[in-house]
């Protein structure tokens, strides 16, 4: 399942209670937007109290410069926006990002506290977040956020184009590089599955 | 061989027309590379288009509205300081500038220093020779006792402010640090 969040009349009143300096309106655009911001951010940082961190300085910096919001500007998009600059931001301090796979499950322990999900559903989950993350470490920065953005939030190579303030030819390029080191990725994965099979059958021979 | 042509229609148009995907299965028969990338491709897409949306833990805005109610505090509280320094800087400024523009520290300096010469000499004369002083020069006296005393003060708050206001930073920003 993937968020392409649209404003809705009522998301629009709420944006337009908030920019009237309505903070109850600005919590519930937090509410209505917070899955889609912490995807983002999650996908970009691999980690799930990073991302917490990084969702909430990002309403942050949203809620304190809401009078620069322009409205003729989709809203959702502007607020991914600036996820999306701070977690390259984050990923250059640390210049190498490290995806503890024994962290994510961890992380995915608190998450799912929530007694909804079933065992199955879990590790189904796990599994699949393990795979993403582990596809997209690696990548640079803003080659990941093009990648993220295009993918998990579903947005057009214009509205990347804005969200990240760089050209379209730049986005084009960074998804092409993105895409090929994905495939190499799985490429050198699958040859390691084969190469550690066979040592496996040599040793059982 | 010029691959990239072919990398490109693997990897950025997923929608070829039919002349281009014979051409691109010509090229699979002599390309293994190609043919993986395809593959590999193909599979790496299907997994980012199938991944789930990762949510954060339940009470995200309840966490956010009182964290924002924290940081506006804070920024309030730093507002305050910022402006104590500003208001306690510009009066040291103020003082130092009145003191060099009207010539004042060299006739301050050559007043204290004939003091300390006169004092030293009274002094060893005697206690009772301070009244000679004073009696003498009152008027540099007094000048010199509140002026010099009130740019040392106004120096002094300065330093111990700025003193004060990292030291309050440090406290902030380990309490902070602590909280998350």
């Amino acid at each position: 399942m993937k968020a392409k969040p649209q404003v809705s009349p009522s998301e629009a009143d709420c944006l337009q209670r908030a920019l009237n300096g309505d903070e109850q309106a600005f919590t519930e655009l937090v509410d209505l937007y917070q899955t889609p911001v912490h995807n983002l951010c999650y996908r970009m940082l691999g980690n799930l109290q990073e991302a917490e961190d990084a969702a909430q300085e990002t309403f942050w910096r949203a809620y304190r410069n809401l009078q620069r919001y322009d409205p003729n500007r989709s809203f959702p998009t502007w607020l991914l926006s600036i996820a999306a600059h701070y977690c390259i931001d984050q990923q250059r301090r640390r210049r190498l990002p490290v995806i503890e796979l024994d962290e994510i499950f961890e992380d995915m322990e608190d998450i799912t506290a929530d007694p909804g999900p079933t065992p199955e559903k879990i590790i189904t989950e796990n599994e699949d977040i393990q795979v993403v993350q582990k596809q997209l470490a690696g990548l640079n920065p803003v080659d990941k956020a093009v990648l993220v953005l295009r993918y998990f939030q579903e947005m057009s190579e214009d509205e990347i184009c804005k969200a990240l303030s760089i050209s379209k030819s730049a986005v084009k390029s960074r998804l092409h590089r993105a895409r090929l080191h994905l495939a190499n990725q799985m490429m050198n994965n699958k040859f390691n599955m084969i190469s550690e099979g066979r040592y496996h059958e040599s040793l059982s021979i | 061989m010029n691959h990239y042509p072919y990398k490109n229609w693997i990897l950025n148009h997923p929608e070829l027309t039919k002349k281009q995907k014979q051409e691109l299965l010509d090229h699979f028969r002599i390309c293994t590379n190609c043919q993986n990338l395809q593959l590999a491709w193909q599979e790496s897409e299907k997994i980012l288009k199938s991944a789930i949306l990762v949510s954060p833990v339940a009470g995200f805005p309840e966490r956010w509205a009182a964290s924002a109610k924290k940081r506006m505090e804070r920024e309030n509280s730093r507002q305050i300081r910022r402006t104590l320094f500003g208001v306690f800087t510009l009066m040291a400024a103020g003082t130092t500038l009145y003191i060099v523009q009207n010539n004042l520290l060299v006739i301050w300096l050559v007043t204290a220093l004939n003091l300390v010469s006169s004092l030293i000499i009274i002094l060893s004369k005697g206690i009772t020779g301070i009244s000679e002083l004073f009696y003498k020069e009152p008027t540099a006296a007094i000048y010199l006792g509140v002026l010099f005393f009130g740019a040392a003060t106004a120096f002094l708050s300065a330093f111990v402010f700025a003193l004060w206001n990292l030291l309050t930073k440090e406290k902030v920003m380990h309490e902070h640090s602590v909280q998350d």
